[in-house]
């Protein structure tokens, strides 16, 4: 028949578009899907049971180990006063989280209210909302946050407050943007069309549908959240000094950052993979809602 | 003429949001349960003081504390209108004059932050979208970067070029050359999600027919992506500006502090801890004003970039274009048309 | 020498374990103003064939080839630099809609500007010049007009004709063009396929890909029939179309809606008999149409102990009941049926006007809907056709006439602000609650979409779907007679049982459009409303609908509403025909005499538009 087949060409990458969250392949991507949930895994676990995975006191200050580098019974080394960093890291998880998880909290219920609102109740109501948010979310985010810190005072709870105050006017918009989309989808009016109630269609069908990315959203958020308390607690107006926090544990080894780097690096290495693993399963989530369309 | 209503209508809502900013900033301020006049006097919160009532008395009628509430109201919103932010509690110097002494290093470090931004981001993405394994990489450093805190960012950078290269300096001196670590240090996690919106939507067009048309004609991917692709994928990247500028001025604060350097991030955080209310809400409002000013020019940009969208957001502002007639129309008659194409290539494509 | 001659290409995707053959060994010669056409339902490899001919083959395929000689070049090892110069210049390529292949952000101009500078190297005002020349080639009018306008603001036809210049800026030797046509009304359909013919006279070769047998006929000397990757018969387009070899060819051509408008209305009066193909024992469903086939038989009577007149109306439900009330009506009807008969109409629609904004949409349009009868309704793209099957639904409310249900007014005037049930969707539509539509219009009339997985909840399973719609004829009932009432339901409509447990986005589009049927007759309408229910499926599957369709017609004694573009499915299904342009309501008839003998030129026009199997 014909001569020896050729090959043309050979395009590499996947014959379907990218699923993936960062584009590498099925099983690297299943990996590390799995790493986050067990890097998640454990930081709840500091967070909830810290004393479960060390021994030491996260105040305890040997005064002999000024600064010492990591070691075999200091595994991540000390800082200034000769307390234990790793036991520090454990024990901060706890007030780091507790001020991202309390402030998606709040943007999540009010927000999600507020965008329901938005989006279901009839146009003046819908209005007024909208350019609420619309003032709310013409500050910056952290600035708002700072400047309510100003007004009510700091300390952890405050700062909780206010970075979920400062994060509504984002949940809102999602939320009362999807609530629109699904308003016009067809199965709602196919849904009034084989004869189901107004109050039916709204409990069974819209709203769970809009409210369906309030997950993808908060744990995206949480990432975001974490980062702005810990942000606050290093300019010193969230978390105070003693209590163990990461971002006050970098506040406080930023004057000896030339003497014992460990000290800085460490927490933050913490704070960065915590946020990294909620955006990977944030958008692990994502993907799947979105292929369930 | 559409133009230019629209961009009136966009200046208009800035306007009024801005407003609105002011107004919730004054009130939150009346609503503190602190006494300006105690502040004024040098006593922070909590500190119990002996202060004279006459002192008091005197020091609220100077701020004009003893009026109501709407005449504070009005005089706040007309002396900011002309520029004033009242007087610091605390240096007994205007807002202004605190505000203008230290703006200078803040637009430096911002402005060449978003330059930085802008470049990286721009070129991470076009010269990574649309290949398998750059792209990958691409979005592996961008995760990384997005969600790493900017002072431990900066700690790394000053750990390496400050402390173990010797390369640059750790704090500021006044050279350019101090500017650089701090630039970077807020460009880069204000370019990783830049990049990784750029670059998806890049990707999304990449896929679509006319991109496959322009390259039937003998054009090559780059002359597609630039001539084609990034017009199309420049409205989720000029929307993520707008989010980003918000993200980098608080940034800024945290660099300044981190840095040591001297700017209105420091001045701010100093005012937040002395109480000195009027300074904290002027430097916050400044910033307001920024952001609402670049979010506007981005809002202004998108019809220059996509001319549909000047028909659609010109006959409703805002929102509630579901309601216009002409939307409308298009579940009927024109979706006929639209919905009749799902035969072939598309199907194919999805299911080979 | 042939401008183009391929063997044995072989496109492959994925990899490993998971390699998928897309196309296996597709070969073919295309001389100077010949045609070759690929044909082929969705799968078949015809679109992955086109663009591994350009180099343009998507990412992760794999393609091999026995030959691939372009102008007398092998261009098998060509690299993407080595194939630019050939694309646009020795090939020129049309993909299906002009709407999404043209860059919307950027007009006609500078499209066509940028495949000129791209293919000849032209600059300056000499672009726009070959601009005007290449579109006056393409029989655009007024060209210079085109030139600044934006693809978005041409009609499909000349979105196309655009296109169809820009690809013929290079003069390339060889077109290919992809479904160019599929979006069409028929009338511009026969334009392009006639500039398609002027454009093979002048020499070029033409490889036109199509999944219609019909769009083919009239241009191919050779055809090749695809299907899943593979030809399963190529010849002469003669022998193809006029004596098929193979199998599939057969069942190709007899999927086509044969239209003939000499032959008048529906071919088969009442399939009542099963047509052979369908799967599943449906087609003697009548006796237990709401219970469980089998099993639920004998439970029918114990679950509804209530020999009330609601149990036994929840029983039948079916051709019996629905013939029985009709026949309590017969009375004389204010219209007479088209065909001259005298039976009273289950709904009659006068005088409907509809505008949005400033455009009308329906300019006093009037028809009658008979029991167990099918109403075809045709029309191109801005007909008004789907706003008017949306009124009729309720989903919409006319701005003047009536619909009168049984005699009673039913018109959204008539009835206050009852007259369109809330969408609950967008401001400005209706915001009445569904509870206050007519009833007739809540329960009595169905509606079936184009594209029935927008209209399921993404979140229900097939199940709780169908399940949904049930419970809204018979209330809450325990848990094993709902499931065995949903099975019996999609063994109905030629399902499986087991599929209520999967989502709607896993299943193929014919089987979607299964369930929103279903859907729609568990509620026991007395009107279905079919808007395009099956142009987004291939051939075989349209046919296998079809047959599903009036199967459960002559079971039910429901009538139909049939929205479509396509004349052939139109008069496969209809007793009477409606024609309408721009709103007007131009012909209206039993069907044979509307085909056979319009009265209006413009149906006339129609007719003779649809392309046609020799």
């Amino acid at each position: 028949m014909s001569a020896a087949t050729t090959l043309i060409g050979e395009t590499r990458g996947p014959a379907r578009r990218r699923t993936g969250v960062i584009g590498a392949g099925a099983i690297t991507e299943r990996i590390i899907l799995v790493a986050c949930l067990g890097l998640l895994g454990l930081f709840a676990v500091f967070a909830l049971w810290p004393s479960l995975l060390t021994w030491q006191d996260p105040f305890a200050a040997d005064r002999s180990l000024i600064l010492a580098p990591p070691s075999l019974t200091h595994p991540l080394g000390t800082d200034e006063i000769g307390r234990d960093v790793y036991t520090r890291i454990v024990y901060g998880t706890r007030s780091t989280l507790a001020l991202g998880v309390g402030a998606v909290l709040i943007s999540l219920t009010l927000g999600t209210v507020a965008g329901l609102l938005a989006g279901l109740a009839p146009r003046w109501v819908s209005m007024i909302v909208m350019r609420g948010n619309d003032i709310g979310a013409a500050f910056p985010e952290l600035l708002l946050a700072i400047l309510i810190i100003a007004l009510f005072g700091g300390g952890p709870v405050n700062a909780a407050i206010a970075i979920g105050i400062a994060g509504i006017p984002y949940y809102v918009r999602v939320i009362r943007a999807e609530t629109l989309k699904i308003r016009r989808a067809t199965f709602i009016e196919a849904a009034h069309g084989l004869g189901l109630s107004r109050t039916t269609v709204l409990v069974r069908h819209l709203a769970p549908n809009a409210l369906r990315p309030v997950v993808v959203i908060a744990t995206l958020g949480l990432g975001g959240a974490t980062l702005a308390g810990a942000g606050l607690s290093f300019l010193g107006l969230g978390t105070a000094p003693p209590a163990p926090e990461w971002g006050s544990m970098l506040s406080n080894a930023r004057s000896f950052l030339g003497l014992g780097w460990w000290a800085a690096v460490f927490p933050g290495l913490a704070l960065t993979l915590f946020v990294a693993s909620t955006t990977i399963v944030g958008r692990r989530i994502q993907k799947s809602l979105e292929g369930r369309r | 003429m559409r133009q230019l209503s629209r961009i009136g209508l966009r200046l208009l809502l800035a306007a009024f949001t801005l407003l609105g900013a002011a107004t919730a900033a004054f009130f939150a301020l009346r609503l503190v349960p602190v006494d300006p006049a105690f502040v004024i006097l040098g006593a922070a919160r909590g500190d119990q003081v002996d202060i004279s009532p006459e002192v008091l008395a005197a020091v609220r009628a100077e701020y004009g504390l003893n009026e109501p509430l709407l005449v504070q109201y009005g005089m706040f919103m007309g002396r900011l209108l002309q520029g004033d932010l009242g007087m610091s509690y605390v240096q007994q110097v205007p807002v202004t004059s605190l505000i203008a002494s230290q703006v200078q290093p803040t637009l430096a470090l911002a402005g060449l932050g978003t330059l930085l931004a802008l470049v990286l981001s721009l070129s991470a993405a076009i010269l990574t979208a649309g290949r398998r394994l750059p792209s990958g990489l691409a979005s592996v450093l961008e995760l990384t970067a997005a969600s790493t805190p900017v002072f431990w960012l900066g700690f790394l950078l000053m750990l390496i070029f400050a402390v173990q290269l010797r390369a640059l300096p750790m704090i500021d001196d006044g050279s350019l050359a101090s500017l650089i670590l701090p630039a970077v240090t807020i460009a880069l996690p204000t370019a990783a999600p830049l990049a990784q919106v750029l670059r998806q939507s890049l990707e999304d067009v990449l896929e679509q027919p006319f991109i496959t048309t322009a390259r039937a004609r003998g054009l090559s991917i780059m002359t597609v992506k630039l001539r084609h692709a990034l017009r199309h994928a420049a409205i989720p990247y000029l929307t993520m500006i707008g989010f980003a500028f918000g993200a980098l001025l608080g940034g800024a604060a945290i660099t300044e502090t981190l840095f040591s350097r001297p700017g209105l991030g420091r001045l701010l955080i100093m005012s937040v801890s002395n109480q000195d209310l009027p300074v904290v809400i002027g430097v916050v409002l400044l910033s307001t004003l920024a952001f609402v000013l670049v979010n506007t020019l981005v809002d202004i940009v998108y019809t220059l970039v996509d001319h549909r969208l000047n028909e659609k957001t010109a006959a409703t502002p805002g929102e509630g274009a579901a309601a216009s007639p002409d939307t409308r129309t298009g579940t009927g008659a024109d979706a006929e048309a639209d919905m009749r194409t799902g035969t072939g290539t598309d199907a194919e494509r999805s299911g080979a | 020498m042939s401008l183009l001659s391929l063997r044995d290409l072989r496109v492959s995707f994925g990899r490993g374990g998971r390699e998928t053959a897309a196309v296996a060994g597709i070969g073919f010669d295309l001389e100077p103003g010949r045609c070759v056409a690929l044909v082929g339902e969705s799968g078949s490899g015809k679109s992955v064939t086109a663009r591994s001919l350009l180099g343009l083959h998507g990412p992760g395929a794999r393609v091999e080839a026995g030959r691939l000689d372009v102008a007398g070049q092998d261009a098998r090892r060509y690299s993407d630099r080595q194939w630019r110069p050939v694309r646009g210049t020795e090939i020129g390529y049309i993909l299906q809609d002009a709407l999404v292949s043209l860059d919307p952000l950027r007009t006609i101009g500078q499209e066509l500007g940028e495949a000129v500078t791209a293919t000849t190297g032209l600059r300056g005002p000499a672009v726009r010049e070959r601009a005007l020349e290449l579109l006056a080639r393409a029989r655009m009018p007024e060209p210079e007009r085109r030139l600044d306008e934006y693809p978005a603001q041409l009609s499909g036809g000349l979105r196309q004709r655009a296109l169809i210049a820009s690809a013929l800026a290079g003069d390339p030797g060889v077109l290919i063009a992809d479904e160019p046509t599929t979006a069409l009304d028929v009338s511009v359909q026969k334009e392009i396929l006639e500039l398609f013919g002027e454009l093979k006279d002048t020499g070029l070769g033409l490889l036109l890909i199509s999944h219609d047998l019909a769009v083919v006929a009239r241009l191919a000397d050779e055809i090749l029939v695809l299907r899943g990757g593979e030809v399963v018969e190529s010849g002469p387009a003669a022998d193809v179309l006029g004596s098929p070899q193979h199998a599939y060819t057969r069942t190709l051509l007899d999927a086509v809606p044969r239209f003939d408008p000499a032959a008048g209305g529906r071919p088969v009066a009442r399939p009542r008999a099963a047509t052979g193909d369908r799967t599943g024992g449906d087609t003697e469903a009548p006796a237990h149409v709401n219970g469980a086939p089998g099993t639920a038989r004998g439970n029918v009577g114990e679950a509804l102990p209530g020999d009330d007149a609601a149990g036994i109306d929840r029983q039948a439900g079916s051709a019996g009941v629905l013939a029985a009330q009709v026949a309590s009506g017969p009375g004389h009807g204010e219209a007479p049926r088209p065909d001259g008969a005298t039976e009273r109409p289950l709904l009659s629609v006068e005088g409907i006007e509809k505008r949005f904004g400033a455009r009308p949409v329906l300019r006093g349009v009037g028809l009658q809907l008979y029991p167990g009868r099918t109403l075809g309704l045709v029309g191109e793209s801005g007909s008004g056709k789907t706003t008017l099957s949306r009124i009729i639904a309720g989903y919409e409310r006319p701005d003047a006439g009536s619909i009168r249900w049984h005699g009673a007014d039913g018109s959204g005037r008539a009835d206050g602000p009852g007259g369109a049930r809330s969408t609950g969707g967008a401001r400005g539509t209706s915001k009445v609650g569904g509870s206050a539509a007519p009833d007739w219009q809540r329960r009595g009339v169905q509606f079936v979409y184009q594209d029935p997985l927008s209209s399921f909840d993404p979140r229900f399973t097939i199940g709780r779907t169908l399940g949904e719609a049930l419970s809204l004829v018979h209330g809450r009932r325990p848990r094993r007679e709902r499931k065995a009432e949903i099975t019996s339901w999609l063994e109905r409509v030629g399902l499986d049982g087991g599929l209520a447990g999967r989502r709607a986005l896993t299943l193929s589009g014919g089987q979607r459009q299964r369930v929103a049927i279903a859907r729609a007759l568990a509620l026991q309408p007395r009107l279905l409303i079919l808007d395009e229910p099956v142009s987004a499926l291939d051939v075989s599957v349209q046919r296998q609908i079809l047959e599903l369709l009036d199967e459960l017609q002559a079971e039910t004694g429901v009538a139909y509403l049939f929205v479509s573009h396509d004349l052939g499915v139109v008069q496969r299904m209809s007793d009477d025909i409606a024609v309408l342009r721009d709103g007007e309501l131009r012909e209206y008839g039993p069907a044979g005499q509307v085909l056979a003998r319009p009265a209006d030129a413009y149906t006339r026009t129609l007719i003779d538009a649809v392309p046609r199997l020799p």
